[in-house]
């Protein structure tokens, strides 16, 4: 193979890497299949609220109250969140903030669901401490689906 | 070609593979991090007071503004103390949300009313929604006339069942030299009202207890779904400033999976 023959073959390579590398194949996904981040800040923010959703491009994040982060709470997150995300796309340019002031659960959780929240929430306090973002001192994960 | 040559086309090769292979900060599985990293976020500048319906009405021209009107106009009082008669606070269900009302009469140049709704389900409290109006007449065109001043919150409502609504109230009244900053104010009047007796929704049948997986009680962990009645704000905010564009109003509603 002689040198052209390499130049070009690494610039299709940068090419190729430049346009798929972008998170932009998250961003296109389909609601509910968006990656959904679990935040517990350290210091949670001074609102009525048990826990807020964010929804930004690409992503959804929910941030829970360390004192209160139990399986019903993410539970309940998670529902007002697929179901928001059916009902209304985010905008390009826009956030939405959904900070959820009270839930009574209808029923109970069953085992399994609640033995994969409670792991979820373990794994997301043994997580070492980071930033918040602007938040402040917190810990983060990424939300997997059983 | 060089040595020299191919071991920099290795180089740069490697280096290509490399930027390939990783993602921006966000987008790292972060269940496969060992080290510290740091999420990026911008959290809106929302607090508590973001979500209170308010405002202040000052009265410069003779129309009678939206909540609050003078009666008679001509009523002339002796006494330097601002008054509050007839204070009250009522709750409701109308179609689609739920209200306290707070009303109030007084005497004094500022009037002030805060109520708030509060919604609960079974028992458990799981919104609740405050509102304020403030009505202000110049001191010196007042004259001591009787005002009335009422306010509203709203919790728009999807439910038709098992919602009850509750409502309290602070009624103010004083009288004030000028209105913000350091003013000369004297006279002030305060009074509390609760809404008696709360409101209640039809209980739900008990058909539309969950079938979807929410045991509904007694059968602990036979089911698949889950359930929650739930109150929450919707906000609008720039991702990258934090700066809020816009805070609707409380609402409830049942969430269910599928539903």
């Amino acid at each position: 193979m002689n040198t052209y023959t390499r130049l070009a073959l690494l610039l299709v390579a940068a090419v190729a890497c430049l346009g798929g590398g972008e998170p932009s194949s998250l961003a296109a996904q389909e609601p509910g299949s968006r990656p959904i981040f679990l935040a517990m800040p350290e210091s949670f923010p001074d609102l009525d609220a048990r826990v807020v959703l964010m929804r930004e491009q690409g992503r959804d994040i929910i941030v829970l109250r360390a004192t209160d982060a139990e399986p019903e709470a993410l539970s309940v997150a998670l529902l007002v969140l697929a179901r928001v995300s059916r009902e209304r796309p985010v905008p390009a340019d826009r956030g939405q903030m959904i900070p959820i002031t009270g839930f009574v659960p209808t029923g109970e959780l069953t085992a399994e669901k609640r033995a994969h929240l409670e792991t979820t929430l373990a794994d997301l306090r043994r997580r070492p401490m980071a930033n918040v973002g602007n938040l402040g001192l917190g810990r983060w994960m990424r939300y997997r689906e059983r | 070609m060089s040595p020299t040559r191919s071991l920099s086309m290795a180089f740069v090769t490697i280096l290509i593979a490399a930027a390939c292979s990783e993602e921006s900060a966000t987008w790292v599985p972060a269940a496969e991090l060992e080290v510290p990293s740091d999420l990026l976020l911008t959290f809106p500048s929302v607090t508590r007071e973001t979500f209170i319906q308010g405002e202040v009405i000052e009265v410069g021209d003779p129309s009678r503004p939206a909540g609050a009107y003078s009666e008679g106009g001509d009523v002339l009082r002796d006494e330097a103390f601002s008054e509050i008669v007839g204070a009250s606070t009522k709750v409701g269900f109308d179609s689609d949300y739920a209200y306290s009302m707070a009303q109030q009469r007084y005497t004094g140049n500022v009037g002030r009313v805060h109520t708030t709704a509060t919604v609960s389900y079974d028992g458990t409290q799981i919104g609740s929604q405050v509102a304020f109006r403030e009505h202000y007449v110049p001191f010196l065109f007042d004259f001591g006339a009787i005002k009335d001043l009422w306010v509203e919150a709203f919790v728009f409502i999807d439910k038709e069942c098992g919602l009850k609504v509750d409502g309290h109230s602070e009624h103010y009244a004083r009288w004030q030299w000028f209105l913000g900053g350091p003013a000369p104010e004297w006279g002030t009047a305060g009074e509390t009202t609760q809404a008696f007796p709360p409101v209640n929704q039809a209980a739900c049948p008990s058909e539309e207890e969950p079938d979807n997986g929410w045991t509904g009680g007694g059968e602990s962990g036979t089911g698949e779904e889950s359930g929650a009645v739930t109150c929450w704000y919707w906000v609008t905010y720039d991702p990258y400033t934090g700066e809020v564009y816009d805070a609707q109003f409380l609402y409830c509603d049942d969430v269910t999976v599928g539903g």
